[in-house]
């Protein structure tokens, strides 16, 4: 879509602050119709509207301006917003070949870069299997073995969570040997470093849903 | 964690004895800064457990990796969070000490001196936080 481009995801952005600030869904919802209507893509409104406010919220939140309370509702809203957006731009389209599973190290909140990514992949044809937070590692590992994927996404967002990221690659290493598939890693301690990724033993890592998006599609060859 | 290395073991040993750490830091806190009962209470009190308790949870993969910018960008975070409620810096900086104090009553005297040098590096980025302010 060539609105795509002149579409400013700024102005979309500051309502939808404001809106799940206040803890208003309906308007939150209108605002990203609208911003659909103005010809936003679903990458430009997860990363330059939905990322940027959750974003602020937590600092809202850390600067005492919202309660706990404030905060998980405007998360709620948001997920709830990224499926109704997701839904308007789905298509039937698929290569129906490259397959990936995402999971979150994080035994609670937090799931939704990882989400981002999942539904920026449907879009692009392939196959995602998202398990969100808290999934047993014994229970991942027999989910890998089984689908066979091209790759495993996994996330932190939070450096306590790392020692549990680390014990699931090494879990995937272990049981799938040279036959195991891609695993990338994302979350706040890998863009503060990088070149942690590769010590805790994943193959790549991404500043944003759109750039491992890319970064896979560079990797994973679609026919096989 | 590895076990080999004098990191992975202080890492090890802070995941195992978190609890108790947690509980003597915030003891030593409050006897060492009574006002905080009454300008807290029962609560406050509560809360200050629950935060120490998070500071060793950042502790321990800062050290494992031997990394210490993830410790120090999560006290500068933490001290933010509690200025923005009205706890202060020294407070902060206070139960950094006190950690490091329960730290060398129970862990090895190697370990414990990996510990500190990665509290000393959440010190040393309040202090200059502190000057800056």
């Amino acid at each position: 879509m060539t609105v795509a481009a002149e579409a400013n995801p700024a102005e979309h952005y500051a309502a939808y602050l404001g809106a799940i600030r206040s803890g208003d869904r309906r308007r939150a919802f209108q605002i990203i119709d609208e911003a659909r209507d103005a010809g936003l893509d679903l990458a430009a409104i997860y990363l330059g509207v939905f990322q940027p406010a959750l974003r602020e919220i937590g600092s809202l939140w850390q600067n005492n301006e919202l309660t706990v309370a404030e905060e998980h509702l405007a998360t709620a809203i948001t997920q709830a917003a990224m499926a109704r957006a997701y839904e308007r731009a789905f298509t039937w389209r698929t290569d129906g070949s490259r397959k990936l599973i995402a999971a979150c190290a994080d035994v609670e909140r937090h799931e939704v870069g990882l989400r981002m990514l999942c539904d920026l992949l449907d879009l692009e044809g392939w196959h995602t299997t998202y398990l969100g937070a808290a999934v047993p590692i014994d229970s991942l590992v027999a989910m890998v073995r089984r689908l066979r994927p091209d790759v495993v996404a996994l996330s932190a967002a939070l450096s306590p969570h790392l020692p549990r990221l680390r014990a699931m690659i090494a879990a995937i290493r272990d049981a799938l040997g040279d036959t195991r598939p891609l695993i990338m890693v994302g979350g706040r301690p890998f863009l503060d470093d990088p070149s942690l990724a590769e010590r805790l033993g994943a193959d790549l890592t991404a500043q944003n849903a759109t750039d491992a998006v890319r970064l896979l599609g560079e990797r994973v060859s679609r026919a096989r | 964690m590895d076990s080999v290395t004098v990191e992975g073991r202080a890492a090890a040993e802070l995941l195992a004895r978190k609890t108790s750490l947690a509980q003597t830091a915030t003891d030593a806190l409050y006897a060492d800064m009574p006002e905080l009962t009454t300008r807290y209470g029962a609560v406050g009190r509560e809360r200050c457990l629950e935060d120490i308790r998070y500071t060793i949870d950042h502790l321990i993969p800062a050290i494992d990796l031997t990394q210490p910018s993830m410790f120090t960008a999560y006290v500068g975070w933490l001290d933010d969070l509690l200025r923005a409620r009205n706890v202060s810096t020294r407070e902060v900086i206070r139960s950094l000490e006190l950690i490091e104090q329960a730290v060398r009553n129970e862990l090895a005297p190697d370990e414990a001196n990996v510990v500190a040098s990665f509290l000393r590096a959440g010190l040393d980025s309040l202090g200059a936080v502190r000057r800056e302010g």
